[in-house]
């Protein structure tokens, strides 16, 4: 062991340094609980160390704040419409209004309700399955991994897009298809990386200790291994998140969801029919974009920091305290 | 080989999954499409008799009468001849000819965008590793991100109206300049489809490069901080070979790897960034063909689309293995 | 800073005549800027090394002899930085000075606390810590080659063999043609015992013994006179250890170049090396010629090292070991460093850091630094071995006791 590395280490506190993952072994304790309190608690280190996830999390939090009590603020009905139709925005319409006189401002509460609530709860289900399948996949091994596996490798190979515009073509528009067909068009990402993680974890002591001890294989898989994977859960349900945000909005836009609800989506679905670009309404359809891109980005910052976290060499910003004419004179 | 073998063999199933997907989705769904399709047809004053409608189902496939078994087997010879059935939209022309015509436009911008995108993508995510800590770098990584979050129908709505409604510095809508230009092989005609093509590129592009960029970055810094890098310095070799041949070389190829995903991820973008410049291209059929519940034409534009998108994939794969020479050996082991 | 510099009061500094010193390190510091303080990995070593010498550099991990390397080498990455000392570097004088003499820095040694007497010197001098990017890349390899810690580590898995040699060439000797490059390329491999077919393989084709070897053929390809050897068979079982070893030993008479070898295996050291130095938390603690060294270890720590593995031939010595780790770096022991681990620890050892000086006044060559030999501290005279041996076991058994 050469010192150079050593001490690395010790300058960056990570003896593990894996990139891109965020794996990070759990004591054994006695309680399972305990160790779902560790990795809980570990989400909330994770949440107030780092700058990116604190900024990340402050706008997600903001978002979740608006989806929940938004609608309560807004000033009008988001459906009724007027005779003040595209009108830029003023006093009276912050973000002005539609081509029939809706007010946008208040579309935009209540569509953050709905583009949220939906985002979430499907991005929830979808690591819901990842974990299923990733975790079986991994654990059993055998044919049953093989198959999964396959299964997980032809639909990350598939374009999700197309097929979900397909699949959703077919069936009764509403956010339950949306939904399903996000589902079946998402879950491979995850799971592969679950996967491989379990594959990794299933001949650790702890778990051979469960099996010894008669425990059964659900309880192993979901009690013993899911608790320890926690950490990695929770970054796949954050990066899952922006890609059901971004696939809702897609469909959404191509009317293929319920375009008579509100939302970020059918907004720009209705924006886009009524050529707000050719009439120069501007206001109608940047600010559902600019939540969806504000939404995602803080999303996205989350899970950069947690990748720092994971591997510390990936900041950008260096030592601040080491002396300014010795890092010129460091060129190697 | 045998390696080359397996992946071949993974494609070719792929492929089927595919199809077969193609093929018991329709069959999944509550109603049934050709009267979905009567009805549209009916609403739009064009009328039909009973002996059409059969001849319709036959050709989209739903002849329900016959057992699951016999109508895979009938939608696969189809397949294999090359039949899509008709698109509605397109006045009855077989959907194969809206592909085969649209087909050029997407691949030639999905062909350059994504070319730029990657090698943009790489590269500045070289400079940015390698400049780790530097101004470049704590700008444009988070400027990056950002970008990469934001869905692309709608950076193609703000760059449309931005250069083209504002600025008015590109056309609004089309693949070339249908009035005053004849497709050929002429100077004019290219002229037209480049400055055409700016725009839906660009929305490609921005929306796309954050991604290649920053698993760039990462795997260029996991990169430099090996010995074999190290070893390059001390051997006194240029910067440039170091960076390049030892380092960049190395850190690429997560992002070949992760090519699959990526390449799934822009092309779903590329329709929809064709969608909203009305860009000649299989995307815009495919927004016709959602709008009007043109189902056959849907159907090809996926299988086509998927198809594609594997056999892209899978060139992917093998300059991975010809960039990695350990692949060979360790995955056919 | 003291200015004890035994190092430059005992050589001379002309080194006109051609066999002298090659390389020079004066006061050399390096420390880590941690998340969590500063962690003083070397602290200002001083040595010399002749032209064809080769020293052992021995040492706990951790005790800062890799660092020191990457350190002479200027190949230390943050958070390690250079905080004081000088390495020079004294070419050969004839076509290596020619080469030399146009990457050829001139330490402006006034600027320092050295004063107008080493001017003479200087001429020929290359002040390696101040090269520029473009200098320094001339000097690399030329004059100094370094060997990694792992070869599998050390070479680009996605490069042949071939290639990483002939970059090399290519970089340091433009006027070389494509085949003479692959037909040096193909020599050196012969060198080092490898089949010049190989040159086509892949790192990840080679086994552990060949790659290494491929390693120290990338290193000769320009003959330099400087080879820093960082462990480099810790990673190999021992029959291939000792092939490569014997390798090592006889490319280096060969070809007359000096080598700094590093290694916390003692043992090898004693067969391959001239000149034994031994580090501990940072510091060099003796340095002694090989045979010295092994007839008498004169710090309290290369004693203990020395007697922690069995020996071949000589007198059969109790096996004592050393009680104890190495301090952690970032809270060294006051004093010198050792003495919480030290049988012969008395007061002074806590207060007073001792410096590295001749251990006698017959031994000029052999340098410790303890306050063992101090006849201020200690005027009765440095213990017997045999007061070391009584020492060592009295500590063993009283800490297989507690």
């Amino acid at each position: 062991m050469s010192l150079g590395k050593d001490l690395q280490h010790v300058a960056t506190l990570e003896p593990e340094t894996i990139p891109s993952t965020f794996p990070k072994k759990f004591p054994r304790r006695d309680s399972r609980l305990a160790r779902l309190r560790e990795g809980l608690r570990l989400v909330w280190r994770v949440l107030t160390s780092n700058r990116k996830v604190a900024i990340g999390s402050s706008i997600v939090a903001f978002f979740l704040l608006v989806a929940i009590f938004g609608p309560l603020l807004a000033p009008y009905d988001p459906t009724a419409t007027s005779r003040l139709s595209e009108t830029p925005p003023s006093a009276a319409h912050w973000l002005g209004t539609t081509a029939t006189g809706q007010d946008i401002f208040s579309q935009l509460l209540y569509g953050t309700r709905s583009s949220v609530f939906w985002g979430f709860l499907t991005g929830l289900l979808v690591t819901l399955v990842s974990v299923v399948v990733g975790l079986v996949s991994g654990y059993f091994g055998g044919i049953i991994d093989e198959l999964l596996s396959l299964a997980t490798n032809v639909f990350l190979v598939i374009p999700a897009l197309p097929l979900a515009i397909v699949a959703v073509g077919y069936f009764p528009k509403g956010p339950l298809t949306i939904a399903l067909v996000i589902i079946l068009t998402n879950w491979s990402f995850n799971a592969r990386l679950l996967r491989a993680q379990t594959l990794s974890m299933r001949s650790r002591e702890f778990v051979t200790a469960a099996r010894a001890s008669g425990e059964s294989v659900w309880r192993i898989i979901f009690f013993e291994i899911f608790p320890n994977e926690i950490g990695i859960v929770a970054a796949a349900f954050v990066s899952t998140v922006i890609f059901v945000l971004l696939a809702w909005t897609a469909l959404e836009f191509l009317g293929l969801g319920d375009i008579n609800t509100v939302s970020w989506g059918s907004m720009l679905y209705w924006a886009q029919q009524s050529d707000s670009i050719f009439s120069g309404l501007w206001w109608w359809f940047a600010p559902p974009g600019c939540c969806i891109a504000l939404l995602g980005a803080a999303l996205a910052l989350i899970n950069f920091g947690i990748d720092e976290i994971a591997d510390p060499r990936l900041r950008s910003e260096v030592s601040e305290h080491v002396p300014k004419e010795l890092k010129e004179k460091a060129v190697t | 080989m045998r390696h080359l073998l397996r992946r071949i063999l993974f494609y070719l199933f792929a492929a089927w999954a595919a199809i077969t997907l193609n093929f018991v989705i329709p069959r999944l769904a509550p109603g049934d499409p050709a009267a979905v399709l009567l009805g549209n047809l009916q609403s739009r004053g064009i009328h039909v008799g009973a002996a059409y409608l059969k001849a319709i189902q036959a050709e989209l496939g739903y002849n329900t009468s016959d057992p699951l078994p016999v109508q895979y087997l009938d939608y696969l010879n189809s397949l294999l001849h090359g039949n899509l059935g008709v698109a509605v939209t397109s006045s009855f022309e077989p959907v194969t000819n809206v592909i085969g015509r649209d087909i050029f436009w997407s691949l030639g911008l999905g062909l350059v965008s994504v070319t730029l995108s990657f090698a943009l993508g790489c590269l500045v995510g070289i400079v940015v590793a390698w400049k780790r800590g530097s101004l470049l770098d704590t700008i444009l990584s988070p400027l990056l991100n950002f970008l990469s979050a934001i869905p692309y129908f709608w950076m193609a709505l703000l760059i449309l109206y931005i250069f083209g409604f504002e600025l008015r510095w590109f056309p609004l809508t089309g693949g070339y300049d249908e009035l005053n230009v004849d497709p050929g092989w002429t100077l004019d005609f290219i002229a037209s489809v480049i400055y055409h093509g700016i725009l839906p590129a660009l929305t490609i592009v921005i929306a796309s490069v954050a991604g290649w960029m920053l698993t760039m970055r990462n795997s260029m810094i996991t990169t430099l901080s090996e010995d074999y890098v190290l070893m390059a310095k001390a051997k006194g070799l240029h910067t440039s070979r170091i960076m390049f041949a030892y380092a960049a070389r190395n850190a690429i190829l997560p992002n070949v790897a992760g090519f699959a995903i990526s390449l799934g991820f822009i092309v779903g973008g590329q329709l929809l960034t064709e969608m909203v410049f009305s860009y000649p291209g299989i995307g815009y059929s495919l927004l016709q063909a959602v709008q009007n519940q043109d189902y056959s034409l849907m159907q090809g534009i996926f299988l086509v689309v998927a198809l594609g998108v594997l056999g892209a994939n899978f060139l992917a794969e093998l300059s991975y293995a010809f960039l990695d020479p350990r692949v060979r050996l360790e995955r056919s082991a | 800073m003291p200015m004890t510099d035994n190092q430059s009061l005992h050589t001379p500094n002309n080194q006109s005549s051609g066999n002298g010193v090659l390389l020079e390190v004066r006061n050399l510091s390096v420390d880590y800027y941690a998340v969590n303080g500063i962690v003083h990995a070397v602290k200002e070593v001083s040595f010399e090394l002749r032209r064809g010498e080769i020293l052992g550099l021995a040492g706990e991990s951790g005790c800062g002899k890799s660092t020191l390397a990457y350190a002479i080498s200027r190949l230390l990455r943050p958070p390690a930085y250079i905080t004081g000392g000088q390495v020079l570097y004294h070419p050969r004088k004839g076509e290596k000075l020619e080469k030399a003499s146009q990457i050829v820095a001139v330490s402006d040694l006034g600027a320092d606390h050295q004063s107008g007497q080493h001017a003479a010197a200087s001429l020929e001098t290359i002040d390696v810590l101040r090269l520029s990017p473009a200098q320094l890349r001339a000097f690399r390899w030329n004059e100094m080659a370094i060997v990694f810690q792992s070869a599998m580590n050390a070479l680009n898995p996605v490069m042949t063999i071939g290639t990483q040699i002939m970059d090399v060439l290519k970089t340091h000797c433009p006027e070389m043609s494509a085949a003479q490059r692959r037909e040096r390329a193909a020599e050196l491999l012969r060198i080092v015992g490898i089949a010049p077919d190989r040159l086509r393989s892949y790192p990840h084709e080679l086994s552990g013994g060949m790659r290494q070897r491929a390693v120290i053929a990338i290193a000769l390809a320009l003959t330099p006179e400087l080879i820093i050897m960082d462990e480099p068979t810790t990673a190999l079982d021992v029959v291939v250890q000792r092939e490569i070893l014997d390798l090592v030993s006889s490319l280096c008479r060969e070809f007359s170049t000096a080598l700094i070898f590093i290694t916390h295996d003692l043992s090898l050291l004693l067969e391959l090396a001239d000149t034994i130095a031994v580090m501990y938390a940072g510091r060099m603690v003796e340095k002694a010629s090989s045979r010295q060294f092994y007839a008498h270890p004169c710090h309290p720590y290369s004693y203990g090292l020395l007697n922690s593995f069995p020996k071949l031939h000589g007198p059969i010595r109790r096996m004592a070991g050393i009680p104890g780790s190495p301090p952690d770096l970032r809270a060294v022991p006051a004093g010198c460093a050792f003495h919480p681990r030290c049988p012969f620890a008395w007061q002074p050892c806590q207060q007073l850091e001792p410096q590295l000086q001749p251990s006698t006044a017959e031994t000029p060559d052999q340098l410790v630094a303890c306050h063992l030999y101090d006849v201020h501290q200690r005027p009765e005279g440095p213990p017997s071995s045999a007061e070391f041996a009584a020492r060592y076991e009295a500590l063993a058994e009283g800490s297989a006791i507690a």
